[in-house]
């Protein structure tokens, strides 16, 4: 893992909160303030908190750190990191 | 006054007055104490057969000299009083006292062939009780989060296994096999591991270990992401979907075989977006959330034992236990065989700075014959093993006390946990001790 954190043309994990549960990517986009292409479509837009609205996304590094400004909590980028059996 | 064990090279002639060659050669042989020119304050152990010594202290002697016939000196085994050693060490000579400590059997480690059966690990745990009670994992849903379970070689191994077919996680290319329908290997291992303790249970197969990660790594590897998808997912079918064949289940116990091996696969040090220290990481987050909805979660500790680790440790042996391992929500569990010895390759702690200290929690048992999925007589090893054995038992014990939270159950197992010296408190090794689930029954019996 780069020194600097991500590498600048992976997904990063980003986490927002949404006003409902079950949003799509294109609400999930412009509540982070990317485009939706930004968006990785085979993760999708994960629940990590139904009582919070949180979500989760994979969201290009680059368009991530272009991001604009939102009234939504988003936080990240978070690692994603390999794991192995132990 | 505390009583120290020594031996004592006695010369010959000292014991020949009283223990004839001969009968040394014949092993323990009877006499007094006085007899051998010892002081009242010594006591002399004649259950211990004098063993040849050559000449004490002398290196470099032929092999000859070790016989009983040849040797000038033989190892008597005493007992004294600690502070009178430097009066014994006067007495023989200080160079002819030394020390008998215990000694104990090296830890197991990775290539160790199995010691004990399923059927001792289903001894140790006491399941002939708990079954007949009723204590066999009814109405528990087992999610066995790892490379994929083989149906035909489980059943195989446990006659009337079921997986449930409805709860199919697509994995992130959403192409991911059917429930059950995976190669047999780890997946299978840890299936197994847990239908010991809870035969009735139904297993849950999220396959996150067989999507191994674009940039390089282990083929039975994964990405963090796919277990965050996997527990979304589940998440969804337990808590706020309610999905098909939700109402089968009074409890979901979640069992994880896995793991970040190398702190340098994350983020660096003090990155706000690092996973294995950090409890704002999404995954620790739908982590806490989950249990929050009443779901047992159980992690291996790791197997970076400090004994023999694992060569993915690359020699990390500290703060090992990391991420949701080490997570203050879920139940981490190290190893011991079925002698209740600690596995030298069972990570010690405590936990990574950020996450839980007091980790693991618990000790299951390991390293024993049991599915054999890596060949005929291959052990089922690693905390990988062990921590499906200890979900098993929290899906037994869910069979009846399923209005318990995940908390208070993990605080009955720790309670319940013994040590094999019998000591209580919290140790790096084996957390509170090594898991007891009928002891765990009889303190939850007193919740309400």
């Amino acid at each position: 893992m780069s020194e600097d954190g991500p590498l600048t043309n992976l997904p990063v994990l980003v986490t927002v909160d949404l006003d409902s549960n079950n949003p799509s990517a294109d609400v999930a986009a412009m509540a982070i303030g990317v485009p939706t292409a930004a968006i990785d479509g085979g993760f999708g837009v994960l629940m990590l908190d139904p009582r919070l609205h949180r979500h989760a996304v994979k969201v290009d590094a680059a368009a991530f750190r272009e991001r604009r400004c939102t009234g939504y909590a988003v936080s990240g980028p978070f690692s994603d990191p390999p794991v192995e059996h132990a | 006054m505390a009583v120290v064990r020594v031996l004592v090279a006695v010369p010959r002639s000292e014991l020949q007055s009283s223990w004839p060659l001969g009968q040394i050669d014949q092993g323990p042989v009877p006499s007094r104490v006085e007899a051998l020119g010892f002081p009242p304050w010594l006591s002399s152990d004649f259950s211990y057969a004098p063993v040849p010594l050559g000449r004490a202290g002398r290196s470099g002697q032929d092999a000859a000299a070790f016989s009983v016939r040849a040797s000038e000196d033989f190892a008597v085994r005493a007992y004294v009083d600690e502070e009178l050693l430097d009066q014994l060490g006067s007495l023989f000579g200080p160079d002819r006292v030394f020390s008998d400590p215990n000694i104990e059997a090296l830890p197991l480690c990775d290539a160790d062939p199995a010691r004990g059966t399923t059927s001792d690990v289903e001894d140790r745990l006491q399941m002939d009780f708990l079954y007949t009670m009723g204590f066999d994992g009814t109405g528990s849903a087992v999610a066995i989060m790892d490379t994929g379970i083989s149906e035909t070689s489980l059943t195989t191994l446990v006659p009337g296994a079921t997986i449930d077919s409805y709860v199919h996680w697509p994995g992130p290319s959403g192409n991911s096999a059917q429930p059950g329908q995976h190669p047999s290997g780890h997946g299978t291992m840890c299936a197994y591991g847990a239908l010991i303790a809870a035969p009735e249970a139904t297993l849950l197969d999220y396959p996150i270990l067989n999507h191994p990660d674009p940039l390089g790594g282990s083929i039975l590897g994964g990405t963090l992401s796919n277990a965050l998808s996997a527990y979304s997912h589940l998440l969804g079918w337990w808590a706020v979907a309610l999905g098909a064949s939700r109402s089968l289940y009074r409890a979901l116990v979640v069992s994880n075989s896995w793991g970040v091996y190398n702190p340098s696969w994350d983020f660096p040090p003090g990155h706000p977006g690092r996973y294995i220290d950090n409890p704002a990481h999404p995954f620790n987050q739908i982590v806490s959330v989950l249990s929050s909805h009443n779901a047992d979660i159980l992690f291996a500790a790791g197997n970076c034992g400090s004994f023999c680790p694992s060569q993915r440790c690359a020699g990390n042996v500290t703060s090992s236990i990391c991420g949701a391992n080490a997570h203050p929500d879920v139940i981490c569990v190290g190893g011991v065989d079925i002698d209740d010895d600690w596995v030298g390759y069972s990570s010690e702690g405590p936990g990574i700075a950020g996450m839980d200290h007091d980790k693991p929690d618990i000790a299951a048992y390991t390293h024993f014959l049991g599915s054999e999925v890596y060949g005929p007589g291959s052990p089922d090893s690693g905390t990988s093993a062990a921590c499906p054995v200890a979900a098993g038992c929290v899906a037994a014990l869910r069979s009846r006390f399923n209005y318990v939270p995940p908390g208070r159950m993990a605080e009955a197992l720790e309670q319940s946990a013994k040590h094999p010296n019998g000591n209580p408190g919290w140790t790096c090794d084996l957390g509170h001790g090594i898991i007891d689930p009928v002891e765990a029954l009889s303190i939850l019996e007193t919740v309400t």
